[in-house]
């Protein structure tokens, strides 16, 4: 049902500036093009300070829509603003806010990590003095300040991508855009990673923006998601209401389920038969019902025509569930 | 004494203890908030300026990345040594028969010795002549080490990441491979000036000095520009330096020996000697200087090109190559 998910629904972009407060990004209408191909078809999303999660099959937008935050592309269409500002227009100043770890793992093999991180702060803004103790501090706080020596070739795809991490918050951005940071780690490596990207929302108070194919690491690490299909956003917001919490109740009953369904629809509740259960949600008659009047209604018609009640709980759904309704 | 862990207000995790005695203070205090001055886009200039020039000289790699750098220039700063050492060795020569009294085999004594150094040492256009192909060497090899190698390596995409975009990373790379040809181009007739001057052998007077100096930076920067621009265009075509490499030395040597031959042998006229990417810096070189190569000496063959032609063939080759460049570097993709 992807008409149930909410969807960011940025307000107009007056003068490029977000009207939310804690916006980081702000996209209304965003068209991006390829000569026929429409990569983004009217894309809008909002993503506000914590930890938010860009999903998206292969080809549904999630590179060119970094690519548009980067101000690495012109949109054909549309408005967007990133730490306020418009990131075409402003440019320099928008990226000198941003870190950003690419998806791929080439990088200067004959260069030592802490040279490589230090050269990345240093070209985001920072003063050489500055970027020579940064750069240092950044590889130690990802668990690479004993191997900061090493030439980059040298190392691991684990240790790669915390060289990544460390470059993308050396010169200490605003938003830090991650394109599939856990891409070839080990189950305990993924694990130190996503602690890693957590800490830097909430210790340090950055943005990040993740983009991975991986949910559960999504669930567990983001408190807002995006997901991309087609190059429209087909679902965004909080990771408890996307996922349906607070949104309707799962029943399941013995007895005349048809009467059942039919005495709920009459009061204006929405059902969806799955199986054995049943998803109620309130329909447009009912909006004005909070989450435990929806249940006790439900309750109170089961009681009413006598059924064995088995089930009766607020409807969750995973993540997985969502992006495979409106993901794909 | 004592060290006291803490988060600051900057965000700090690591242990920001001050002692209480001594003045001791842990230095280390962990990644934390920046909150100090940024340089901005001409910051992030130089740093890609001083990195791309370091990684061409070799400066914090091995030994064999060093090699070839350090070769040419040293190629190309040779004749340069070798010509001044000529006045320097004729001016003792002539004060040693001074003093002696002696002819010292040359006739009629000093004045002979200094015109037959005259005959040995090479004008300043000339010396293009010599070092034309280590130049062309040495384009070959430095451009490509440094575009190639961001592209290859996702360096390319970090970069437009940062406060750079593609104009002003490719303005920084040019001033990089432009700075460091200049070392060849422009050094060498600069160290001759110098070491002529001190030996009597320089411009006489304040206008044929500025006139020398500036046909000098002339001469020097316009043919480190002309290199710049087809060396970088090359190296935009491919990630492979070694592919690079190969192609700018096959088109500097090829148009050089196929336009030699025909224009030499009247298949083709004069003005096609544009085309000669080997002798056209040479001839640009002439043409500054207000001469034109001897024919029977140099490599061009006996048919003289206009002027205009060599400074149009010199501009159209810069105008080609920049439009390769930003061709190439529109259209690439950086967020892969």
């Amino acid at each position: 049902m992807p008409g149930d998910l909410p969807h960011a629904a940025p307000s107009a972009l007056a003068d490029g500036a977000p009207a939310d407060p804690s916006a980081v990004v702000v996209a209304a209408g965003v068209i991006k093009r390829y000569g026929t191909n429409v990569v983004l078809d009217g894309t809008d999303l909002v993503v506000r300070r914590g930890v938010t999660g860009l999903l998206g099959a292969n080809g549904a937008g999630k590179t060119t829509l970094l690519g548009l935050l980067l101000g690495l592309h012109r949109r054909d269409g549309g408005a967007l603003s990133v730490l306020g500002a418009d990131p075409v227009a402003a440019g320099p100043e928008v990226r000198a806010r941003i870190g950003y770890s690419p998806e791929h793992h080439n990088l200067p093999p004959d260069l030592p990590a802490n040279d490589f991180v230090q050269h990345v702060a240093e070209v985001h803004g920072l003063p050489r003095a500055e970027a020579v103790g940064r750069a240092s501090d950044a590889l130690w706080f990802v668990g690479m300040g004993e191997e900061r020596m090493r030439p980059l070739g040298t190392l691991s795809t684990g240790q790669r991508q915390r060289v990544k991490l460390a470059q993308a918050i050396a010169h200490d951005p605003e938003l830090v855009i991650l394109d599939e940071p856990t891409d070839g780690l080990d189950p305990t490596q993924r694990e130190t990673m996503l602690a890693l990207i957590r800490r830097l929302a909430s210790d340090f108070g950055m943005s990040v923006l993740l983009s991975s194919h991986l949910l559960d690491e999504v669930e567990r690490t983001c408190s807002e998601v995006v997901i991309l299909n087609g190059g429209r956003v087909t679902a965004a917001g909080g990771l408890d209401e996307l996922r349906g919490e607070g949104r309707g109740v799962t029943v399941e009953v013995d007895g005349d389920r048809d009467a059942l369904v039919a005495a709920w629809r009459e009061v204006g509740l929405d059902v969806v038969v799955d199986g054995p259960r049943l998803v109620v949600t309130r329909g447009p008659a009912l909006a004005h019902l909070d989450q435990a009047e929806v249940l006790r209604l439900v309750r109170d018609h089961v009681a009413h025509l006598g059924l064995g009640l088995r089930r009766l709980e607020h409807r969750t759904v995973s993540l997985e569930d969502v992006y495979l309704r409106v993901g794909t | 004494m004592s060290a006291v862990p803490s988060t600051d207000a900057t965000g700090a995790t690591g242990a920001t203890g001050v002692a209480a005695g001594g003045g001791a203070r842990i230095a280390d205090r962990g990644y934390r908030r920046y909150t100090g001055a940024r340089t901005g886009v001409w910051g992030a200039m130089r740093s890609v300026i001083r990195s791309t020039a370091q990684r061409a000289l070799g400066i914090h790699r091995k030994f064999r990345f060093k090699v070839l750098p350090v070769l040419v220039i040293v190629m190309t700063y040779i004749p340069a040594l070798v010509f001044v050492g000529i006045t320097v060795l004729t001016n003792r020569f002539e004060q040693q028969v001074g003093s002696s009294g002696l002819d010292g085999g040359f006739g009629d004594g000093p004045g002979m010795a200094r015109q037959f150094a005259n005959q040995l040492i090479s004008d300043f256009p000339d010396y293009y002549g010599f070092v034309v192909a280590a130049i062309a060497l040495f384009a070959a090899f430095v451009a490509p080490e440094v575009l190639c190698t961001d592209r290859r390596t996702g360096m390319l995409g970090l970069y437009l990441a940062s406060p750079l975009n593609r104009a002003t990373y490719l303005v920084a790379k040019a001033m990089a491979v432009g700075m460091l040809l200049l070392t060849v181009t422009l050094g060498p007739p600069v160290l001759m000036l110098i070491g002529y001057a001190t030996q009597g052998y320089g411009p006489s007077g304040l206008a044929d000095w500025s006139s020398t100096v500036l046909r000098i930076v002339v001469t020097g920067v316009g043919i480190a520009a002309f290199h710049t621009t087809i060396s970088m265009a090359i190296s935009s075509i491919t990630t492979r330096r070694a592919a690079a490499s190969a192609t700018f030395t096959l088109l500097v040597v090829g148009t050089g020996s196929v336009l030699q031959f025909l224009v030499r042998n009247d298949a083709l006229g004069a003005d096609w000697g544009v085309l000669n990417l080997l002798t056209l810096p040479r001839d640009f070189a002439y043409r500054v200087f207000g001469q034109e190569p001897d024919p029977f000496e140099m490599l061009g063959g006996d048919a003289l090109m206009s002027t205009p032609a060599v400074y149009a063939g010199f501009a159209g080759w810069m105008v080609l190559g920049l439009l390769v460049i930003v061709d190439r570097y529109r259209r690439a993709e950086v967020t892969k």
